[in-house]
């Protein structure tokens, strides 16, 4: 043989490796079955987008508004609950993306539920008790900064839009002239912080991103676990005879499950003492065995923060308490080791929620690493990229798992399964 | 170097960057880091209970009931004196008692100090009786006596009266933080009687959030 080929060699590698881009990709999906029929990635997908009715978005609302009242202790007066459509948001396009529905008990708002106006994200987005962002459209609070800053540039307002980019990024869009009256362009307040942030609506496309995720190249799985969202709250909102709904409801109450870890502690993040999440949510995790089988394993918050935010090299770059997905099991082993010469974690980078359910099942907490997550059920902050701690799980319409947060050391926390972008676990099995 | 070297090398670095897009699109949590400062509305509900709060000691049981939400901004009552500002009502069950807690956040030492000085003298010294108090928590567990993590924390704190509201302020900072955090807390009860009467309730009410942990915390009188 003169020279390797190695050309050939590398091309091969890569066809390989392409072709498992789909197999990988869509190996999860195959965890869409439930009683409402079996949704799998393999089958032929449906990429088309479609605008939601209000009236279909409404019922959707109400139906999660009284499920909640049964899944979650918090949210018990929602069984009589009432919800009436308050708001539309749009896309950058200008197409219906959000809506917006006040949750009334006895008359008085309790809260909103927010419904996707397309097929093409998960049907209940938010699920909240705090007020909607710039709710109150009657004089809007977010009107006086953009009037400066217009009346500054010259510009002529000549509308606006209510617009949603996904886990919190509510902005209002207004329409603006230049003093010619030539040239159109867009001005962004932020419903947040009531502030003038972006000046063109590229910007806010490349910032925010969300819109690109929810109408563009998605993961067949997410997009698979969407659909099968979509047909399961569909099915339950349709009309059908009170024989079938009945039989669906039992079905319902039959297969509503939950799991629930006993024993795993609740520690905080303290901002500038404890940074990293990371190494918090793993101190819960170690700290559990601490009291389940492993006693040489130390218990208390201090010294697994520390001794943990140092095995997995947790760092103030590219920003505070940042830790790296793949060293998160490696830091877990580090201080499993030192203390038992056992290594029990590892990361899982396309889990599914069978699996999730399996750890629960076996008592076993579990690391939970989120990309851009959402908010928890009656929260109001989005989690972004985020680690937590997984006790527990409750399925009902929608799946929920269990989680300390981080953020607070005295409740656990439900955050609905998908809403994030990406996840990756790290299992601890001893 | 050779050219066919060369062109081994190229191949070589197209590959990896083709292979790296290729788990990119596969694994594309291998490559986000995780973390970022904790959120500010999250910082302001740090000294407060979000839901309910039970204590049960075994001989003592104390269940505060969470009344409404927890509101962000303007408090129902004192000044408005952080735009970082979180409260929360509580009932206290067995009673008629009504329990208020306010947290005003500070990002900076100036605005915190300057604040502190506008709270004292344009309000608590004006409409209420004050007095100067603190209060040992012990955090020690069962069976756990005599282990050099026996944790206690001691807290100052300003009392106040007035006819709406009785209860106690105190102000925490961290001396060994990276971040600049300072907080104002009050921890009372809106017309439920004298302060004295009440402290075994605000006592409960408040010892979950002053554990040490590891953290060195300073507590001062408002």
């Amino acid at each position: 043989m003169k020279k390797p080929k190695i050309g050939i060699i590398l091309l091969t590698l890569l066809i390989a490796a392409m072709a498992m881009v789909p197999i990988v990709s869509a190996a999860d999906g195959s965890e869409n079955s439930n009683q409402f029929g079996t949704v799998s990635a393999s089958q032929k997908p449906d990429d088309e987008i479609a605008i939601v009715d209000v009236k279909e978005a409404e019922s959707i609302a109400l139906l999660n508004a009284k499920d909640l009242s049964v899944t979650s202790p918090d949210f018990t007066e929602w069984k009589d609950s009432l919800v009436k459509h308050a708001k539309t948001y749009y896309d950058l396009n200008d197409k219906e993306a959000a809506y917006v529905f006040e949750v009334m008990v006895n008359g008085e708002y309790d809260g909103y539920i927010l419904v996707s106006a397309t097929t093409g994200n998960y049907p209940v987005l938010e699920i909240t008790k705090g007020r909607v962002p710039g709710y109150n459209d009657a004089k809007s609070a977010d009107e006086e900064p953009v009037e400066k800053y217009t009346s500054q540039k010259g510009l002529t307002i000549i509308g606006s839009k209510p617009v949603y980019l996904g886990s919190l990024s509510y902005y209002r869009k207004y329409s603006v002239i230049d003093q010619d009256g030539t040239k159109e362009t867009d001005v962004f307040v932020d419903e947040h912080t009531n502030e003038v942030v972006k000046e063109s609506r590229s910007d806010v496309t490349d910032q925010e991103g969300a819109v690109v995720k929810v109408t563009g190249k998605m993961q067949a799985k997410k997009k698979a676990d969407i659909r099968a969202q979509w047909d399961k709250q569909r099915l339950l909102i349709s009309d059908m005879d009170s024989k079938e709904r009945t039989s669906l409801l039992k079905s319902i109450r039959a297969t509503r499950s939950s799991g629930y870890i006993y024993g795993v502690p609740l520690f905080k993040q303290v901002s500038g003492v404890y940074d990293g999440c990371s190494p918090m949510a793993s101190a819960m995790v170690v700290s559990y065995w601490s009291t389940h089988g492993y006693p040489a394993l130390p218990s208390d918050k201090a010294t697994l923060f520390t001794q943990l935010a140092s095995a997995m090299g947790t760092s103030d770059w590219p920003w505070t308490g940042t830790t790296w997905p793949w060293d998160i099991d490696d830091g877990i082993n580090t201080v499993f080791y030192t203390y038992t010469l056992e290594s029990p974690a590892s990361n899982d980078y396309l889990p599914g929620w069978s699996g999730f359910v399996s750890e629960v099942g076996a008592s076993r907490p579990f690391v939970l690493n989120m990309h851009n997550g959402g908010i928890p059920v009656g929260g109001s902050t989005a989690y972004g990229d985020h680690s937590v701690a997984v006790v527990g799980y409750v399925t009902s319409i929608n799946n929920f798992v269990t989680i300390h947060d981080t953020w607070d050391d005295t409740n656990y926390h439900l955050l609905q399964d998908g809403s994030w972008d990406n996840i990756m676990t790290t299992w601890v099995r001893p | 170097m050779t050219p066919q070297q060369k062109k081994q090398i190229i191949l070589a670095a197209v590959f990896c960057c083709c292979l790296a897009g290729i788990m990119f699109v596969i694994f594309p949590m291998v490559f986000h880091p995780i973390g970022g400062p904790v959120p500010v509305e999250i910082r302001t509900q740090s000294y407060l209970h979000t839901g309910d709060s039970i204590s049960d000691d075994g001989i003592h049981r104390i269940v505060f009931r969470k009344t409404g939400s927890v509101m962000n901004g303007k408090p129902p009552i004192f000044p408005d004196l952080s735009p970082y500002t979180s409260s929360v009502f509580h009932t206290r069950e067995g009673s008629n008692d009504l329990y208020l807690t306010i947290v005003w956040y500070f990002t900076d030492r100036e605005t915190f100090l300057d604040r502190k000085g506008v709270l004292n003298s344009f309000y608590l010294e004006r409409y209420g009786n004050l007095s100067i108090t603190n209060f040992t928590f012990d955090y020690d567990e069962p069976g756990n006596s005599g282990d050099p993590r026996h944790r206690t924390a001691t807290v100052n704190a300003t009392g106040f009266e007035n006819p709406a509201t009785s209860g106690y302020f105190t102000t925490i900072q961290y001396p060994e933080s990276k971040n600049p955090d300072f907080f104002i807390l009050y921890y009372g009860t809106v017309k439920s009687g004298n302060l004295s009467q009440q402290i075994p309730y605000l006592k409960t009410l408040m010892k979950p959030f002053f554990d040490p942990e590891g953290i060195e915390r300073i507590t001062t009188p408002v």
